[in-house]
């Protein structure tokens, strides 16, 4: 697996730490940085676990319409058009005229055009060649689909038997309404009608036994009772259940019994969301409108500010409003030098004779940490603002709230390895449109801000093999500044090398704002090299996941590269 | 087993990219097809498209029979002994030896179809998704699909020798 | 990192749609808000759905369905725990604060995300703008409650979310008020008396025998008798190796949750009970002895089931069968890594046997091979045989532990213990509802069970007579004739959703017998919940004021310690759910006992939320 680094959104959460990484819970909490937004007011990562999401426009995915907010209820969140789904592939399907009367030498015929298609059309799916004329369904004209089969489903069973229903328990209720107007009802007591009482105290609290809680309506009960018997009508089904079973019910156990293959019968997901009892077969199944989809905006959660907003259109892709956090937070890479120099060594040497499994489970172990030695791993920051940064990194303070005796044997067991960051704040350059399309050479005279590489190269991080290795810039050209950190990992380690990494950056400010809303808990504005009184600082919390400890006996070669 | 010897028998309606690989004992009748491999003979009908990249081996020593207007797509492999008329096979489907087709069926797009027994699939039977499940076909709407068929060769007759350089049978 | 606001919450609620709705409300204000909703109505957003249709949500711990009020099905369905189909939640929780704490905090994410794509995803609606019926099994854990209610409150922001029973709502569903409902869902079956539309809650009755024990069964039975077929190893090779010499045991990481699952929703059924009287009475005198003698001596509630006639013709086919039974066999087999060894003969002597009455057919099912041996050339091949598909669920109706009652058992245990004049009542207006009554044929079967349990103990003599015939070393004690009190209510059982109901008993049974309307057993309560939606009721209705003055509360009045929250701002965030989210178990506490103000509050809230259903 490759290493990779999610960004944290505390969601707000009343801790502005990270969960610890070892928890599983954890993962929930970082996200890939293309997925989080930005609100500029409260100057915080969002992500899409805690924005508001508003609708902003409902349309098929299939036609494009754009269906007006009205009349998405009565369509059902469905296309109302000719859109439809294959019952049995979710293929879409097209409608289609009937076949001309076939000649006796049809295949030999000339091309006979047929564009002018004749009654009746049905739907077909190009797909699994499912077609509605299967389970008749025709139709007289090739528009309009959805509204021709409008009155099947309107009187579709389930929702006549629903009506039946609501008609059947309506009059209680309507007595008891009728009795809220009473002058002398106080708000505790509008209900004279014993069995709605009855009815929505029962909904509403639940009663030990037949008895009641508040001993006022104890005599109440009494009178429930005698008013059941007395004035509550059985319930009479429009279908009852034994009739609609005739088609089901034991012929559903015949059918089961004498089944041939899987396919004769219908999955869970064709038809779970029946209400009505119906047959099991998948020959059955009816073609599904298409559901609509919606255009969402997206709002700061604590300061309601838009976030995301789509254009209007269907066809649209663009945003009137995009506040994504890929524009304000540098991107973060992480790579593993050892693990990509072995890819390297086994593209060029075994390129063949190796099957693929084979190939992909060495590239895995070649790549792999493996306790008892420690590893560099480079952490590339691109910069996406016109202006230079300063970044600096520290390991995650875990506060001390949150070290309970449980959880700090659990972290003490887990995490150990030792992490080495740069200590020392680094210069990433200022985003230009031309450095897309720069090569990768020319870059260094470009460097805006005049800071020079860091020396400090300070940390030779020891090495079993007396091989140093640096803590620091590797790398800096055009936004890009690549450093080097170390993962040391004793021997009995186990476990994913996972640790959380507090990144921040200062930037020049366009427009000062107040104070207050920046930094929280920082120490770095002290440090920064450049400290121009309209610098402004931002800090952000990631997890950093370089891969799980492998434990092997003897170490590999290759990895020791 | 003997050197294959390599005999075309191309139909004068027929057309054959020269960039079309064939070996071995290869009949084509009118229409449009590409390349096959060896061992026994191929026969393919009229009418039939073969696509880019398409793929038809004959692993067997008896002759292998293709009827007419079929449609074999783009990077598809066949290596049914028999395959009768207006089949479909589409991208990237694998057929193997053991499958016989009869007319009038689809495999579909990236379906591996490999029977451990031999099989003969009934006509209008068309196989799709990952699991390769089965279906019978109502055959309503063929006419149409066939005249699209004949039109799609028609125009391929049409266009092809206007960019491809066209290779002739030893017969011609 | 950003200076978030200390109570960002409440800036929400005051921006959102009742600017009267301040923290500061009293309860009676509250109430106030429910009766100036029609306001709200005509000036919100009054086009989109109209804003009256509440949203009804059904999330149970495997499947969730959701939709909108005074509709006849549900917008969407859909597998909680993605598609893998694990469920979310399971009966256990781990013991350990700390494990328990993460248990939670994973289960927060997970619903979280369910619920925000229920309403961003499958309903495309405003959550700010929609009242929530909470459809709620009755034995949902309260902390799974609790986790619910805040993210709809706190993330979402819904206005108000009412409680109702499931079981309830499914009575409604079938048109009735009074009823006895088993709810046979993933991980319980659980039987709850209702009467003149009361839960009677004392008398609820549950047992593990649900879809999740019958998914492990069906995975122990085809590790033990399935049959599995690898694809080939290679495209090229000319094989034609016949299957039969391919075949093998199956690899357990075949069966896959979802492979299961498919087995048990598309090709399983349940049978009729084997030993009908009548072949019964013919196998009873072929082998008198033995059938008898094989009983299991510790479970008189076992008696009669067909486990003795299982071990009937076990004994005739082998005869160094131990005596302990095909039960305690079917039993161990629900382990998954059980041992073949010890028990082995026996499981497939009870395999013999039900092979031998069972006329289904065997089904080949096409299923990705396991991971480790991907070779790229398709699928294997899964065989399952008919008596499988035909006799798994017989695990669901095996009885005779105390702890894991059968499904027919446990609606029986409940009609022991309602008061005697409603048993007859009950009785006669069973409903079933849930996700495992949709294997064909359960309904029936169960009726069938339920008549054989209680009739069974009529030859309870002769069966008390045969251990000393056959000479055991220990003589069992006399049955327990544990439902002979129901013995008279025999005419009178009905199962309202019956497919197939048996000739009545009498004229109540007739009446009642498969008169529920067509309604399929698991999308019942959710019918139900749309009706109630529909009817403007619907239960305790919390409102998102009220949640939100109770979060910003000092935890002083939480007195009872409930899971042991580490960091202060969670449990002061779960304590609002203690006072304000319904709970039934509580209730029944003469002294009212967590929330200091409840006996004043109970007076004016219960009418509050009657009020609620008035107002809609």
């Amino acid at each position: 697996m490759a290493p990779k680094i999610e960004y944290y959104c505390p969601c707000l959460a009343e801790s502005p730490y990270p969960p610890p990484p070892h928890l599983a819970s954890s993962s929930y909490s970082f996200h890939a940085l293309h997925n989080l937004f930005f609100c500029e007011e409260c100057d915080a990562v969002r992500c899409n676990r805690c924005v508001l999401v508003e609708v902003s426009g409902y349309y098929c995915p299939n036609c494009l319409f754009e269906v007006p907010s009205a009349s998405v209820r009565a369509e059902k969140n469905r296309c109302a058009r000719n859109c439809f789904l294959c019952p049995n592939c979710r293929n879409t399907l097209t409608v289609v005229p009937s076949d001309p009367p076939e000649d006796v030498d049809s295949r030999m015929s000339p091309i006979v055009s047929t564009t002018l298609g004749e009654p009746p059309f049905f739907l077909y799916c190009n797909h699994c060649r499912w077609d509605s004329a299967e389970v008749d369904i025709t139709f007289e004209k090739p528009t309009g689909l959805a509204a021709q089969l409008q009155k099947f489903e309107d009187s579709a069973p389930e929702s006549l038997e629903f009506e039946r229903l609501k008609e059947h328990f309506e009059p209680f209720l309507r007595a008891s309404s009728s009795s809220t107007a009473l002058p002398s009802a106080s708000s505790h007591h509008v209900h004279t009608n014993p069995i709605t009482a009855a009815a929505s105290s029962a909904l509403a609290r639940d009663i030990p036994g037949v008895g009641k809680y508040n001993p006022l309506s104890r005599s109440r009960i009494g009178r429930d009772k005698a008013a059941h018997r007395q004035e509550y009508p059985d319930y009479k089904s429009r279908v009852e259940v034994g009739h609609a079973a005739a088609l089901s019910g034991e012929v559903d156990v015949e059918l089961l019994r004498h089944l041939e293959t899987v396919g004769e019968v219908a999955s869970l997901e064709q038809r779970w969301s029946n209400s009505w009892v119906t047959p099991l077969r998948a020959s059955d199944l009816k073609p599904l409108r298409i559901p609509l989809q919606s255009k969402k905006s997206k709002r700061c959660p604590s300061c309601r500010h838009i976030l995301i907003k789509p254009e209007q259109k269907a066809q649209s892709t663009r945003f009137k409003i995009k506040l994504v956090a890929a524009n304000y937070l540098p991107a973060i890479a992480v790579t593993l030098p050892h693990a990509q120099a072995a890819l390297e060594m086994m593209k060029r040497s075994s390129a063949k004779s190796v099957s693929a499994a084979a190939a992909a489970e060495e590239q895995q172990t070649a790549g792999a940490l493996i306790a008892g030695h420690s590893y560099s791993f480079h952490l590339a920051f691109t910069n996406p603002l016109y202006d230079p940064i300063q970044i600096r990194l520290a390991k995650a303070v875990v506060p001390a709230h949150m070290t309970e005796d449980a959880e700090a044997a659990e972290r003490a067991r887990r995490s150990t390895f030792q992490i080495q960051l740069p200590s020392a704040a680094f210069p990433v350059g200022a985003f230009a449109e031309a450095w897309e399309y720069d090569d990768e050479d020319e870059d260094m005279f470009l460097d805006e801000d005049g800071v020079e590489l860091l020396d400090a190269r300070g940390k030779k991080g020891k090495d079993g093999r007396g091989k140093s290795r640096s803590v620091g810039i590797v790398d800096k050209r055009a936004n890009v500044t690549i450093v080097s950190g170390e993962v040391l990992i004793p021997k009995e380690a186990r476990g994913d090398v996972k640790f959380n990494m507090l990144v921040s950056y200062t930037y020049r400010s366009d427009d000062p704002e107040p104070s207050e809303e920046v930094e929280v808990g920082t120490p770095s504005r002290s440090h920064g090299t450049n400290k121009a009184p309209e610098m402004k600082n931002f800090s952000f919390y990631t997890v950093v996941d370089l891969g799980s400890i492998m434990y092997r006996e003897e170490p590999k070669l290759t990895a020791d590269l | 087993m003997p050197p294959i010897r390599d005999k075309f028998t191309i139909h004068s309606k027929a057309v054959v990219c020269q960039d079309v690989e064939l070996k071995g004992d290869i009949t084509i009748g009118a229409g449009k097809p590409p390349m096959p491999l060896p061992s026994g003979p191929i026969v393919i009908g009229s009418g039939c498209i073969i696509e880019e990249g398409a793929i038809i081996v004959n692993r067997r020593k008896e002759v292998m029979r293709i009827g007419d207007d079929n449609l074999f797509e783009i990077g598809c492999r066949v290596e049914s002994p028999t395959v009768g008329n207006c089949n479909t096979v589409c991208t990237r489907a694998r057929v193997h030896h053991t499958l016989r087709m009869s007319s009038y069926c689809v495999i579909g797009a990236g379906v591996l179809v490999v029977p451990t027994e031999d099989e003969m699939l009934d006509d209008y039977t068309t196989i799709y998704g990952p699991s390769a499940e089965r279906r019978i076909w109502s055959g309503r709407g063929k006419v149409q699909e066939m005249d699209l068929r004949r039109k799609h060769a028609e125009y391929l007759r049409e266009m092809l020798p206007k960019f491809n350089r066209l290779r002739r049978g030893d017969g011609t | 990192m950003s200076a978030v606001p200390n109570t960002p919450r409440r800036a929400n609620a005051q921006e959102s749609f009742t600017p009267a709705a301040t923290p500061q409300t009293s309860r009676v204000a509250s109430s106030h808000i429910v009766q100036s909703s029609p306001h709200y109505q005509t000036t919100r957003r009054h086009s989109l759905y109209g804003t009256e249709d509440r949203i009804i949500l059904d999330p149970g711990s495997c499947i969730w369905k959701v939709g909108f009020s005074g509709e006849g099905k549900p917008r969407d369905v859909f597998y909680a725990g993605g598609d893998s189909g694990e469920s979310l939640w399971t009966l256990n929780r781990a013991s350990k604060p700390a494990e328990r704490e993460e248990e939670d905090r994973i289960l927060e994410a997970k619903l979280q995300a369910c619920l925000r794509s229920v309403f961003h995803n499958s309903l495309l609606t405003d959550p700010k703008s929609r009242k929530v019926i909470l459809v709620e099994h009755p034995l949902l854990p309260l902390h799974i409650k609790e986790i619910m209610a805040r993210i709809l409150f706190n993330n979402l922001q819904v206005p108000s979310i009412s409680f109702a029973s499931s079981h309830l709502l499914a009575l409604l569903a079938a048109g009735r008020v009074t009823g006895l409902v088993l709810d046979c869902g993933h991980l319980e079956s659980t039987v709850l008396p209702i009467f003149s539309f009361r839960p009677l809650y004392p008398h609820l009755r549950t047992t593990p025998l649900a879809g999740a024990r019958l998914s492990n069964h069906i995975k122990a039975l085809l590790l033990m008798f399935g049959t599995y077929i690898p694809p080939a190893t290679s495209l090229s090779a000319t094989m034609n190796i016949p299957a039969a010499s391919r075949s093998i045991r199956v690899p357990q990481d075949v069966l896959t949750e979802k492979v299961i699952d498919e087995i048990k929703t598309r090709i399983c059924f349940v049978g009729d009970p084997i030993d009908t009287d009548g072949s019964g009475a013919a196998q009873h005198a072929m082998s008198p002895g033995p059938s008898e003698a094989d009983l299991p001596p510790s479970d008189p509630a076992l008696s009669e089931s067909e486990f003795s006639r299982v071990s009937a013709d076990v004994s005739i086919d082998s005869s160094n069968f131990a005596p302990s039974s095909g039960y305690s066999v079917v039993s161990h087999s629900q382990l998954p890594g059980m041992d073949h060894a010890p028990g082995e003969s026996r499981v497939q002597a009870l395999a013999t046997m039900y092979g031998r009455h069972s006329t289904a057919t065997d089904i080949h099912l096409r299923v990705d091979p396991p991971p480790a041996q991907q070779t790229g050339t398709g699928r294997g091949t899964l065989i399952v045989p008919g008596w499988i598909r035909e006799r798994a669920a017989e695990v669901l109706f095996e009885g005779g532990d105390v702890d894991e009652s059968s499904v027919a058992e446990v609606i029986l245990d409940t009609l022991l213990k309602v008061p005697v004049d409603l048993r007859k009542t009950l009785a006669s207006t069973i409903l079933v509802v849930g996700g495992t009554p949709m294997l064909p044929g359960f309904i029936p079967r169960l009726q069938a069970e339920l008549t054989r349990a209680v009739s069974r103990t009529s030859n309870s003599s002769s069966s008390s007579a045969a251990p000393s015939r056959a000479g055991r070393p220990r003589p069992r004690p006399a049955a327990y004739d544990k439902y002979a009190a129901l013995r008279p209510l025999l005419p009178y059982f009905a199962i309202l959703n019956n497919p197939a109901p048996p000739p009545p008993g009498n004229a109540t049974a007739a009446a009642n017998a498969g008169k529920a309307p067509a309604f399929t057993p698991s999308m019942m309560a959710w019918v139900g919940g749309s009706l109630a939606g529909a009817l403007k009721t619907g239960g305790v209705e919390v409102q998102r004021e009220k949640w939100d003055e109770a979060e910003a509360q000092p935890d002083s009045d939480d007195d009872v310690p409930m899971a042991h929250d580490s960091s202060p701002a969670r449990s002061a965030r779960s304590s609002p759910a203690k006072s304000i989210l319904p709970d039934w178990t509580r209730t029944p506490l003469p002294t009212g006992a967590p929330p200091a103000p409840r006996p004043p509050a109970a007076a004016a809230y219960i009418p509050s939320a009657q009020e609620q259903m008035v107002m809609g």
